[in-house]
């Protein structure tokens, strides 16, 4: 193999691999209950909707 | 302010299908994305366009269309928590024609995937002994497919095609009816695995193969003159886009099965770079392979080099038998593919099923049976006479290029120009997930993707009419080409006309359910509204500036 071939494949492998790792580190760190902006924890976020008219009605709870 | 439904709407009854964690839905959305286009599509896009230097805008696209257009129809699934109709419906009334176009392009991708899926079963026995001799070729035309000159329709049908793909039917029907959980997430939790294994074993003979690093060197030397190219941008993003099962309703369906909680941007970025790394991990294992047969051939690289049929059914078969250990080559390659498409067939199947339970209000297993016989009875009829390849090719590609990327562009022009719903989408994923979008996602799926997906859709169309379709016969084209994908679209239109009755998930589904726990304020419906699916998706400081 050409000296340019093989640091392509090895840019590849360690750019795509890489990602997947860091992806998955990152998900394994950000469990769901806990991630968002309307994570449990945050007890102070209005709860919204949309009514049927496309405006937006909030209240706190 | 009441937490219940309109005050004229019967109380919700059912509850919604769920995968059991985020792990089993990210491996039932890696199993639909890894396909038979990741194994025999990839390595050839990328050694046809600039080899190693295809992996800058094979990147580029991955990140700016592929992922974003994986969170998109993410958050359209998952907030509003329907198949592609009832997701679409709930979005505006005006928008389930999309949806119902996604779910008829699955019945056309699945009806003939599950032809794909028999020959490979068929080809992993025959690997076995060899039973293609010197001329893989004429066994495949001829011995096997016995395909007929004339594409018209025949009912000649060929038994070595009928008994696997009934077997790949009731197969499939019998997971499928188990539901989401212990059939649809059960499949890829197995297959997955799997065939990750059975295709690192496969890399690790190839790679030991004599040739194989001149096979590696044609894929991987960059042709850097090739990133001047427009068309080789283009192919990157259709790669990335056919490959991620994005557009055509999968995804909008399994989010649809997540709890309400889930980390969605945080399992795309998984799911997406999962997918890549197969594509990555195929094409060193089918270039080594390939390298190894142009080195036996006496032949260079760029002779033996192909996709599709014919790189699976006629090239792999003679590096076979001119390989040591060829018929473990051949179990672990058409292995690979016999998994590989049965976990994707579930998921492009799954659409049409879910899609017919909403709409009904069917159970599980009704749905099931239905949507697998029918679909069952049309894709033997089809696809197992000797007029069957050049059906399965011709609607293959007007799937794909008409069906596919139509729907998506239509998709993503509505949601953020007509109805303007991109900062919904934003504020969905932003409320529940950890990697967090803004402007710039906006105009990655505003602009970039309609932009794109526009000049993929119309060069196509154009091309097609210009100078027809592989020279098959105009009136040929006019049935199962243009007329099976604008018939699509009509019918898309009729269904949607169709009313949701009160039977239907649309009014019948219990937004509200325990297994939402803390989010059940959130699913608040006003007195005298129908029931959106629409979730507080504005975070606190946003909610004060909007309101």
């Amino acid at each position: 193999m050409s000296t340019a071939a093989i640091v392509m494949m090895s840019l590849a492998i360690l750019l795509v691999w890489g990602g997947l790792a860091v992806s998955a580190v990152h998900l394994l760190r950000h469990p769901d209950d806990s991630s968002g902006d309307l994570a449990i924890e945050d007890e102070l976020a209005p709860v919204v909707w949309e009514r049927e008219d496309g405006r937006l009605d909030a209240r706190h709870r | 302010m009441s937490t219940s439904a309109s005050a004229t709407a019967p109380a919700p009854t059912r509850t919604r299908e769920e995968f059991t964690g985020r792990w089993a839905f990210i491996l039932a959305a890696i199993g639909s994305a890894v396909g038979l286009g990741n194994i025999w599509r990839f390595p050839y896009v990328a050694y046809e366009n600039g080899g190693g230097a295809f992996v800058i805008p094979y990147l580029i696209a991955l990140l700016t269309a592929g992922i974003p257009l994986l969170f998109f129809d993410y958050a359209i699934g998952h907030r509003f928590r329907g198949s592609a109709p009832l997701a679409f419906r709930r979005l505006s009334r005006w928008t389930e024609t999309v949806g119902w176009w996604q779910v008829l392009i699955c019945v056309v991708i699945g009806i003939y995937y599950a032809a794909i899926i028999g020959w490979a079963i068929m080809y992993t026995w025959f690997s076995v002994d060899q039973r293609w001799g010197d001329d893989p070729e004429t066994f495949l035309m001829g011995d096997y497919l016995q395909v007929a000159e004339d594409p018209s329709p025949s009912f000649d049908f060929v038994s070595g095609v009928f008994w696997p793909m009934l077997a790949v039917w009731v197969i499939t029907l019998l997971i499928m009816g188990f539901g989401v959980r212990r059939g649809v997430a059960l499949a890829s939790m197995v297959g997955i695995p799997l065939l990750i294994v059975m295709f690192l074993v496969l890399v690790g003979i190839a790679l030991t193969l004599p040739g194989a690093a001149q096979g590696l060197d044609a894929l991987f030397t960059p042709n850097w003159a090739a990133l001047a190219d427009p068309g080789v941008w283009i192919a990157a993003y259709g790669q990335i886009f056919f490959s991620l099962s994005v557009g055509f309703g999968i995804m909008i369906t399994y989010a649809s099965y997540l709890n309400r909680r889930t980390n969605l941007t945080g399992s795309g970025l998984v799911v997406g770079f999962s997918n890549s790394g197969f594509e990555i991990l195929a094409g060193i294992g089918v270039f080594s392979a390939l390298g190894f047969m142009a080195q036996a051939s006496g032949v260079s690289v760029a002779e033996v080099a192909g996709s599709g049929i014919g790189l699976a059914f006629i090239a792999f078969p003679t590096l076979i038998s001119q390989a040591p250990l060829g018929a473990l080559i051949g179990v672990l390659f058409f292995g690979s593919l016999v998994v590989a498409g049965f976990t994707s067939l579930i998921s492009i199947l799954e659409v049409v099923i879910s899609a017919v339970k909403d709409k009904l209000g069917w159970g599980r297993w009704t749905a099931t049976i239905v949507v697998i016989g029918l679909s069952g009875v049309v894709s033997l009829t089809l696809f197992s006479t000797t007029t069957g390849l050049q059906m399965l090719d011709t609607m293959d590609a007007f799937a794909n290029n008409f069906g596919i990327v139509g729907a998506a562009l239509l998709s993503v022009l509505l949601v953020t120009g007509a109805l303007g719903s991109a900062r919904r989408i934003t504020a969905h994923l932003n409320a529940v997930s950890s990697f967090k979008v803004g402007r710039g996602y906006v105009l990655l799926i505003g602009v970039l993707m309609p932009i794109v997906l526009a000049y993929i859709w119309l060069s196509w169309i154009m091309k097609v009419i210009a100078e027809g379709y592989e020279g098959y016969p105009g009136d040929f084209l006019g049935v199962f080409g243009w007329g099976i994908a604008l018939g699509s679209v009509a019918l898309a239109i009729l269904l949607s006309l169709i009313p949701w009755s009160r039977k239907s998930n649309l009014y019948a589904e219990d937004l509200d359910s325990e297994i939402h726990g803390d989010l059940i304020p959130h699913n608040a419906v006003p007195e005298g509204t129908v029931p959106t699916g629409a979730l507080p998706v504005v975070p606190a400081a946003a909610t004060r500036k909007e309101l």
